[in-house]
């Protein structure tokens, strides 16, 4: 079943009068569960393709579907909803919330959600830290914890609303091989067990190795798309 | 809800050194206004009960006939019977004491000093006025020693004169001719109202009576009967209750005219109503460079925390959200900053309260206000209340530039700063 789907979805940015033509027409389905990587050059438009997959920014043109919904016209509070129900992000950086504990962190997208009662909210995200094997490490605060445990927590955060799809910019980049090897093997126990479907953007020759099926884009333009 | 109020608050502890400048400055001004206003209740408390005691006494009974023609101190619109409006005042146990305001002449002989003169019963006036009890040389009136007077202690030095010598006192009379005697020095008095110091002058009714060549009336003549109401706890409740008394008086005596304390004190009081423009001026000013504390601050957080804001933003939060979250931090800024000028500023008050300040020393510049002595403050918890909710209101409407800047941001822009 397709996920989600992207028809000649272009991006252009405007610098005064210059343009820059970030993506060039891509077109691209993903399967709910695939374990998917986006490989490519800096510049070649791989994180302009997850902002936009992200709901984070839209295309200039082009059509994009998910999970049945035609996206394009849903507007700025349109698409913070849809960001909110369905699509989660793993960054970089980590990127927790330093003054929120692990689990506090965790239960952020569900506070945002405002679905659940906050009994089930707390114990759905002690579930999801025990899940990413950091039980007993619920009070400590982001400073308290080693870069591999960040990474896990954001791998937390990012599931424990259950998403659609969960897109990652380069998640590995700031780990050292052994961790980074760590949370590559948990995210894709997680899409084994759970389904859930995984986007990545990356340089590691180790995430590629684990990827399902590796899109090589250039230039902003899709130019491999190969299935393991 | 609860969760933006949760990162708000700990980012506000988060940042220490930032929240405490903040609330230091708020604090001074909110302090300083309750301070402040705590100051200039009580030396409107000081000034108008100065008043009472040395000058206008707290309340005034007079014909309508003198009021209106007041700027002239007429001797021709005397009080009908004055004996039967001390009865009722004596029914409603208030003290009260009759006077003949004259417009006099005091002479040493070479220089002459022209004076707004009381010719007072001694006995009566004492339990009214605490001019006896500002003799600082000499003795008060007594109706045992006729033709003497009591004059302000600069005024004799003007003139060159002590107790024991001899002066000439000049007035028009009753009937418009000018009639002259002379009187011995009593005692000079020293008061916390300057104009009595400079050119007060008082001698016995009956003494005044013969210079004035008054009529023989009921009770004797009187232009004025002057009385004292009990002190109560402001000055607002000084007025209050004075104009309730002077109601009451002014149906009782329905051919006189009472003025309270509210109306004899008018001058003063417009005065101070300017004065308390001034103190509001000061916390705004003060209140001002608080927010721009607040915005500076804000916007620290802000710039900060802007990866912060494009992780919420992906994770679903609005615009409206982001800019709740900085609001929400200002908000807490103010309440801590304005809980404790609060704070402060009781402390101030009780200090003010219970021991006062000493303002001898700026005696010689307070012109002609009726202050010296201890400046004691006066609780006012409406000045509290309005201190705190201007400061939280003011850090509301600093927090809400910076707040809006945050929701302003990309989520793709916020995410991608180094």
């Amino acid at each position: 079943m397709t996920a989600l789907h992207l028809e000649k979805v272009t991006k252009v940015y405007r610098k005064g009068d210059s343009e820059v033509r970030a993506l060039g027409g891509v077109d691209l389905d993903i399967e709910a569960g695939e374990f998917l990587t986006i490989v490519g050059p800096s510049g070649s438009g791989k994180t302009t393709l997850l902002n936009i997959l992200g709901c984070l920014d839209s295309p200039t043109e082009g059509r994009m579907i998910y999970d049945g919904q035609e996206l394009r016209s849903l507007g700025e509070k349109g698409l913070s909803a849809y960001r909110r129900d369905r699509i989660s992000f793993v960054f970089q950086s980590y990127n927790l919330i330093p003054v929120l504990t692990v689990r506090e962190n965790v239960e952020l997208p569900l506070v945002i959600e405002r679905k659940l009662s906050n009994a089930d909210i707390r114990a759905r995200s002690v579930e999801m830290i025990a899940a990413v094997g950091l039980a007993g490490k619920e009070n400590r605060y982001p400073r308290e914890l080693s870069g591999g445990q960040e990474q896990r927590v954001a791998i937390a955060r990012a599931l424990v609303k259950r998403p659609l799809v969960v897109l990652a910019d380069e998640p590995s980049a700031n780990l050292d091989s052994h961790t980074a090897e760590e949370i590559i093997e948990l995210m894709r126990k997680i899409n084994v067990e759970r389904g859930t479907t995984f986007v990545f953007s990356t340089h590691d020759r180790l995430m590629m190795e684990h990827a399902a099926r590796i899109v090589t884009i250039r230039d902003g333009l899709v130019t491999g798309d190969e299935r393991k | 809800m609860g969760t933006l109020w949760k990162i708000a608050l700990r980012n506000t502890v988060r940042h220490k050194r930032r929240t405490i400048i903040t609330a230091v400055v708020m604090m001074a001004g909110i302090s300083v206004f309750i301070l402040f206003d705590s100051m200039l209740a009580g030396m409107d408390r000081m000034a108008v009960d100065n008043m009472a005691d040395y000058t206008t006494s707290s309340l005034k009974l007079r014909t309508p006939a003198y009021v209106d023609d007041i700027a002239a101190t007429p001797l021709d619109k005397p009080l009908p019977d004055t004996a039967g409006a001390l009865a009722i005042l004596g029914e409603r146990r208030i003290a009260a004491a009759p006077r003949i305001r004259f417009v006099a002449s005091v002479s040493n002989y070479n220089d002459e000093i022209p004076v707004l003169a009381d010719a007072v019963d001694p006995a009566a006036d004492a339990k009214v006025f605490k001019l006896s009890s500002s003799v600082v040389s000499g003795a008060w009136l007594s109706p045992s020693t006729p033709k003497t007077v009591v004059m302000g202690y600069l005024l004799a030095k003007e003139l060159g004169l002590k107790v024991g010598d001899t002066v000439l006192i000049s007035a028009q009379t009753v009937n418009d001719v000018t009639n002259a005697d002379e009187y011995a020095i009593a005692g000079l008095v020293d008061t916390p109202a300057p104009e009595v110091n400079s050119s007060g002058l008082y001698m016995p009714l009956s003494d005044a009576r013969a210079l004035l060549v008054t009529p023989d009336m009921p009770g004797g003549f009187a232009t004025e009967i002057d009385a004292s109401l009990p002190r109560v706890s402001s000055l607002k409740a000084a007025i209050t209750e004075g104009e309730a008394e002077a109601q009451a008086l002014g149906k009782a005596l329905p051919v006189l005219r009472a003025d309270p304390i509210g109306y004899l004190a008018r001058d003063y009081l417009s005065v101070r109503t300017a004065k308390a423009q001034y103190s509001f001026i000061l916390i705004v000013v003060v209140l001002v460079i608080a927010a721009v504390g607040i915005v500076n601050t804000i916007l620290m957080s802000v710039y900060s925390r802007i990866r912060e804001i494009g992780v919420l933003r992906a994770y679903g939060m609005t615009r409206g959200d982001i800019s709740r979250l900085f609001t929400l931090e200002g908000l807490i800024l103010g309440f801590i900053g304005s809980i404790l000028g609060v704070a402060l500023g009781a402390l101030f008050d009780l200090f003010m309260v219970v021991k006062g300040i000493s303002i001898t020393a700026f005696a010689g510049s307070m012109g002609s206000l009726p202050l010296s002595g201890v400046i004691h403050g006066e609780w006012n918890p409406g000045t509290m209340i309005t201190g705190f909710l201007f400061g939280v209101v003011v850090s509301l409407i600093a927090a809400l530039v910076p707040a809006r800047k945050a929701a302003k941001l990309e989520p793709t822009s916020a995410l991608r700063f180094q």
